[in-house]
């Protein structure tokens, strides 16, 4: 198989065809069964259908005289396409609970719209999916293949350890799906998933039939495949069993929602310490920045359940919303999604720990701060959490500012005498004697210039505007 | 009639006395409960499978 040297260090597994960008532009190679599947999905109508429906990303074939600035491609290539750039890429182990969900209910009514086209999905894989603000959006416009009768849904497996299994710790164990899809890329084994529900699998009708009996039967029958598929043959299993299947799991999914208590962050913005006209002033200082940056990006970090995530989305085209607490995001993401806010992408991400480069030669997801370059970086209410509670010097911090190339950063200094800090502190000793106001001047001031500072008491919390020497 | 189904039933749910190894096919478990939710048609297959393990065993003993 011959391979192009642009092509998508993700993009190397389907043999129908393969990812690659210039530039900004995102294009698919297409060997001869990639042009074929294509070339049906589009005849057939379900492309324009699933378009008209913003279910999937805009893709067209390009004319023979459009690839200038390609280079030589491989010779198997056959076909090009062009599809409609995503914004910024996130990956589902840093998705919330409900982004999982909708994901989850986009690939099955993916799989029910084009079953009248005759088709289906060929695989089920949630790194099919991306989110442009809080809409979910089916990317590889090459998993659509038609159906075959006497056939069963071949994504079934799939979709129960990407989606199903996922959606389920979290629904009936209260375990944060984040850092197991971060080590299992493929999903979470059915194996995992019933040591961990336990008798819960037992006792819950959906997780009875996915995890307990399918277990069973797997173990049981793991090498009669070509017997099955016989059997299915022979039973004129058909596109309609398929498509009750479809439904049932649905179904399964619609019903599972997150435990009812929230975390301590999640409930943060009705406990937080600022007195009201402090909070104000905060907000005030906020907008005046945001409104005289004028910037296409900002990156909030720390943003919480996205207070001024939303300040900033008046003032920026994209806004990308970090926390490290997912019930913060998820309800973030559920105002986003209520309200029609497009611009806000809202993702599970611990700053002190972020999403490295996972899979094949560390290649295939990249890690979030490669995938992360922003104008401006809101950074409120954080820096003791990163100080004090994780023990990072402010030097590190206003490095991995100039990294994220950011040319502005609003940023709130926390001192001591503050009750949120002495909480943090009541219980050990203080070996931070450099956690002072001056100190951190005196470090921004290393990479940034001072544009405002702003005390919003006196004695108390002060907001800084900084302009960077490097990224200007 | 009753004997087999509740023979079935049993190595369902004890588990099978088959150790799975590095060469399963992952999707076989998927497959199958696709044909269990299938319909009765399905389950017919499922039950032809158990019981032919089943008999297998038996036939084991008898050998022996």
């Amino acid at each position: 198989m011959n391979k192009n040297p642009l092509s998508d260090s993700a993009s190397f597994r389907d043999p129908d065809g393969y990812v690659f960008r210039v530039d900004k532009r995102v294009f698919r190679a297409l060997r001869r069964s990639g042009l074929d599947l294509y070339q049906t999905f589009r005849e057939s109508g379900a492309a324009h259908w699933a378009e008209q429906q913003k279910l999937i990303t805009p893709s067209w074939e390009l004319k023979p005289g459009e690839r200038a600035g390609f280079g030589d491609l491989p010779s198997d290539v056959v076909g090009i396409l062009e599809q409609e750039r995503i914004p910024f890429l996130s990956y589902p182990y840093e998705w919330s609970f409900d982004m999982l969900k909708d994901a989850a209910l986009l690939q099955i009514d993916l799989s029910l719209g084009v079953a009248p086209y005759n088709l289906t999905l060929k695989d089920a894989t949630s790194f099919n999916i991306q989110f442009v603000g809080a809409k979910p959006i089916f990317i590889d416009v090459l998993s659509f293949t038609p159906y075959k009768p006497g056939t069963p849904w071949v994504g079934y497996a799939q979709f129960c350890q990407s989606f199903l299994y996922p959606l389920a710790l979290k629904a009936l164990a209260g375990v944060d799906f984040q850092p197991i899809l971060r080590t299992f890329l493929d999903g979470i084994p059915i194996s995992f998933m019933k040591k961990i529900l336990g008798m819960r699998a037992w006792l819950h009708p959906g997780m009875f039939k996915h995890v307990v009996l399918q277990s069973a039967l797997q173990r049981s029958f793991a090498k009669k495949t070509p017997e099955l598929a016989r059997e299915f043959r022979d039973l004129h299993f058909s596109l309609d069993h398929v498509l009750g299947l479809l439904r049932a799991i649905k179904g399964q999914v619609e019903k599972l929602s997150p435990p009812h208590t929230l975390s301590h962050w999640a409930s943060y913005p009705e406990e937080h310490s600022y007195r009201p006209h402090a909070f104000e002033k905060k907000r005030a200082f906020v907008i005046k920045h945001l409104e005289k940056i004028g910037t296409s990006t900002v990156l909030d970090l720390g943003c919480n359940t996205g207070e001024f995530s939303l300040l900033a989305s008046s003032h920026a085209q994209q806004v990308i919303a970090l926390d490290a607490d997912p019930d913060s995001v998820n309800k973030l993401y559920l105002h986003c999604r209520g309200h029609g806010i497009s611009r806000i992408l809202p993702l599970v991400s611990d700053l002190t720990n972020p999403s490295p480069g996972l899979g094949w030669n560390h290649a295939e997801r990249a890690s979030l701060l490669d995938r992360c370059k922003a104008e401006c970086i809101l950074a409120l209410a954080l820096i003791h959490h990163l100080c004090l509670t994780k023990n990072i010097p402010f030097a590190h911090i206003f490095n991995l500012f100039a990294r994220l190339k950011a040319r502005h950063v609003i940023i709130e200094f926390v001192p001591k005498s503050d009750p949120m800090v002495k909480e943090l502190l009541a219980n050990r000793d203080d070996v931070y004697p450099w956690y002072t106001r001056s100190q951190f001047e005196k470090e921004a001031e290393a990479l940034f210039s001072i544009g405002e500072r702003l005390e919003l008491e006196e004695g108390g919390r002060v907001m800084y505007w900084l302009i960077s020497h490097c990224n200007s | 009639m009753k004997v087999k189904v509740v023979l079935i039933l049993l190595v369902i749910i004890m588990g099978s006395p088959i150790r799975a190894d590095a060469y399963i096919d992952p999707t076989a478990g998927g497959l199958l409960i696709q044909l269990l939710l299938g319909g009765l048609a399905g389950l017919g297959v499922i039950a032809k499978l158990y019981w032919g393990k089943i008999q297998k065993v038996f036939r084991w003993k008898a050998k022996k």
